[in-house]
């Protein structure tokens, strides 16, 4: 995997997150762990850009869908490629309803994560584009 | 013989004994009187007369004397005699007895005039004499004073014929005098003879009718003793202030133990106490024991206590239903209501431990890792610290589980509320998160304050009252969704209220709200059960619940007794 992989994770779970992101690191991406979606969105207007957003769907103060939402609406520059939700509800929701590419549950496979990430982030027009000059 | 007769004859009693003590009185005033009066006839039996006439004979000489030889001494023994005579006279007529003489009027004109001479000879014997005067002075006064023996004699004779016939007058007087009360004392005497006859008759059919009625109380309390005998209701009769069995039928012997000094009775006592409540309005105390029995096997009895005179003195009844099948079938009612309240819940606990699992499963990722690249010093420890720490946060979740869904016990016991209540909540909390609704729990209470009942279903209680707030709440689609579980020490007693900002409970749903299959809920969500038997459970602990709506939501309250508050129904009953 090159690498240029870059990742936000947002879970209010704040252990999870980092063991998310610790196990990305491990896998040489860079990675941004959020505790709140509020710090996430700080994090993407602040120009970080990842290839990939990984939040999850039930935040404290908001929806991830929202978070993904609202990344979404971004200028290209800034926006991620990729939005992946992970979510412990049994209930089976609507992926595309929520605007994300991915859906995981807890407890989902590390590696089952990073190889979907991985394998979207290979498929063109998944680079951010550059800032304007 | 009826109340007011019997009265009526002691009135009687009581006037006859007056009766009786009056003619005593009188009968005694009688004798005093005919004493005092046989007194004054002796004192004044012509006495009065003799003295006079053996003053006048003595003042007769002296004049003679006197006479004859008027030296001084013998004119002051003259004038001596002459005023003690005039002493005597008025004696004669001018006491009120003497006045009372037949014949007297004709004798006083004449002892006045006797009275007024002699003061004037006494004046002149004052003023003094001559020897040559006084001679035939005293010869004349004499002469004039020789008639007065006469009228003495026949007034002595006259007094002595009148004191004697006043002696006879009394003495008959006196025989009359004790008559009346006499015949006052035979008639009151006779009187309360008839008296004290018809009161002992009187007595002896009060006895009569005594006995009787005690044989009649014998064999209805040994008609009621075999009634109460052959009830299948458990009968248990004790003296309060001793805790000593005083009966027991055969189903209570059948309960606990045929011998009485069993200390199963005692358990059973005490178990009854413990439960007890006032009923408002009613004498009777209500109970709900569940009490193990000598066999390990627990009843559910039901009944209450009444203060009873047995055996001719206060003691206390219980009665007691045995409703162990119907306890057995409401407990699986609960059960059931709690089991489906679990299902609805399976969702909101599965995502509550996939969170848990979730860490795990990433730590042990990064921790083959760590341990492939050979980093097995402090980072892998703390991986591991951090992989035990989330398997005992699915375990709580698994233990409360179990918890929740454990078969309720019907052992009533204190446990602490504040503990209790932080369960229950921490129950639900996650599906609360999970649902965005603001959960406040204020619960200010001591952490050993405690009430009586079984943990378990209180636990239900405010896990049902608060799975049905989040269903108001996520279906009355506020936008700000809360709710709040506070509690108040209110005398004895405590109060747990879970309010929300739902919308409120409709008003025709009030008044059916903790019937069973009544339900605000969408058709398939819910039991309808709920709140049926989180009244029932609150009931059993001896509280209440209740509901109403306020402001912008419905307020649900609990009001339970504190267990330190027990009511002793020794005091109660």
């Amino acid at each position: 995997m090159s690498h240029d992989a870059s990742i936000i994770v947002c879970d209010d779970e704040i252990d999870l997150a980092h063991e998310i992101g610790e196990f990305f690191q491990g896998h040489d991406w860079r990675v941004l762990v959020c505790g709140t979606a509020e710090a996430a969105r700080k994090a993407l207007l602040a120009g970080f850009a990842p290839q990939c957003l990984l939040t999850d769907l039930r935040l404290n103060e908001a929806s991830g869908a929202d978070l993904i939402s609202f990344a979404r609406q971004l200028p290209p520059y800034l926006r991620p490629r990729i939005f992946a939700l992970i979510t412990g509800h049994a209930a089976d929701p609507e992926v595309a309803s929520l605007g994300a590419d991915l859906i995981f549950f807890k407890p989902a496979d590390p590696f089952d994560i990073l190889s979907d990430l991985e394998r979207l982030t290979r498929e063109p027009g998944t680079t951010s584009e550059l800032p304007p000059a | 013989m009826s109340g007011k007769q019997a009265r009526l004859i002691t009135l009687a009693l009581i006037a006859a004994t007056l009766g009786l003590f009056a003619a005593t009185g009188m009968l005694y005033l009688a004798q005093n009187a005919q004493r005092q009066l046989l007194g004054t006839a002796l004192r004044t039996a012509g006495w009065a007369a003799y003295q006079a006439q053996l003053e006048y004979v003595r003042t007769a000489a002296a004049l003679d004397l006197a006479a004859t030889d008027p030296s001084r001494a013998m004119l002051d023994e003259v004038m001596l005699r002459l005023e003690a005579l005039n002493s005597r006279l008025p004696i004669l007529h001018a006491s009120q007895d003497r006045e009372n003489l037949p014949g007297m009027a004709q004798f006083t004109p004449r002892l006045t005039a006797y009275e007024e001479r002699i003061q004037s000879w006494l004046d002149r014997l004052q003023a003094g004499l001559t020897a040559d005067a006084a001679s035939p002075l005293l010869a004349d006064w004499r002469q004039e004073l020789a008639p007065l023996r006469g009228d003495l004699q026949e007034l002595l004779e006259l007094s002595l014929a009148s004191e004697e016939a006043a002696l006879a007058r009394d003495g008959e007087l006196a025989g009359n005098v004790a008559t009346l009360p006499l015949v006052l004392m035979f008639l009151c005497g006779g009187g309360l003879f008839v008296l004290l006859g018809v009161q002992a008759r009187h007595f002896r059919r009060r006895l009569d009718d005594m006995l009787e009625a005690q044989e009649a109380q014998r064999a209805s309390e040994t008609s009621f003793r075999a009634v109460i005998e052959s009830m299948p209701t458990i009968i248990v009769i004790y003296d309060p202030a001793t805790r000593r069995l005083s009966f027991v039928n055969h189903a209570a012997a059948d309960l606990v133990d045929a011998d009485t000094k069993h200390p199963g009775w005692q358990h059973l006592i005490s178990a009854a106490i413990g439960n007890a409540r006032t009923v408002p309005g009613d004498s009777a105390v209500a109970m709900n024991i569940a009490f193990a029995r000598p066999n390990g096997e627990f009843s559910s009895l039901r009944g209450s206590a009444y203060d009873v005179m047995w055996e001719g003195r206060r003691q206390r009844l219980l009665a007691l239903a045995d409703n162990t099948k119907i306890r057995d079938a409401e407990l699986q009612v609960m059960q059931a209501a709690k089991l489906a309240t679990l299902g609805e819940m399976a969702t909101a606990i599965a995502h509550e431990a996939n969170q848990p699992l979730a860490v795990i499963r990433m730590a042990v990722a990064n921790a083959k890792r760590l341990y492939e690249k050979g980093e097995v010093g402090e980072a892998l420890s703390a991986k591991l610290t951090r992989i035990a720490d989330q398997v005992e946060r699915v375990k709580r979740i698994t233990d409360q589980v179990r918890r929740y869904g454990r078969l309720g016990s019907r052992l009533q016991e204190p446990f602490a509320v504040k503990e209790s209540i932080s369960l229950a909540v921490s129950f639900v909390a996650e599906q609360y998160r999970a649902a965005g609704i603001h959960l406040e729990v204020d619960v200010d209470l001591p952490v050993e304050l405690s009430v009586c009942g079984e943990q378990t279903m209180f636990e239900q209680v405010i896990v049902n009252l608060l799975v049905n707030a989040r269903d108001a709440c996520e279906s009355g689609g506020g936008t700000d969704p809360a709710v709040s579980v506070r509690s108040l020490v209110r005398g004895d007693c405590v109060e747990i209220s879970i309010e929300d900002n739902a919308g409120g409970i409709p008003a025709h749903m009030m008044q059916r709200i903790f019937e069973p299959f009544a339900t605000t809920k969408p058709a398939g969500k819910g039991t309808g059960l709920g709140l049926s038997v989180s009244r029932n459970i609150v009931r059993d602990m001896n509280g209440d619940i209740s509901a109403q709506n306020i402001r912008a939501g419905a307020r649900f309250t609990v009001t339970l007794p504190l267990a330190l508050a027990q009511i002793d129904i020794g005091e109660a009953a």
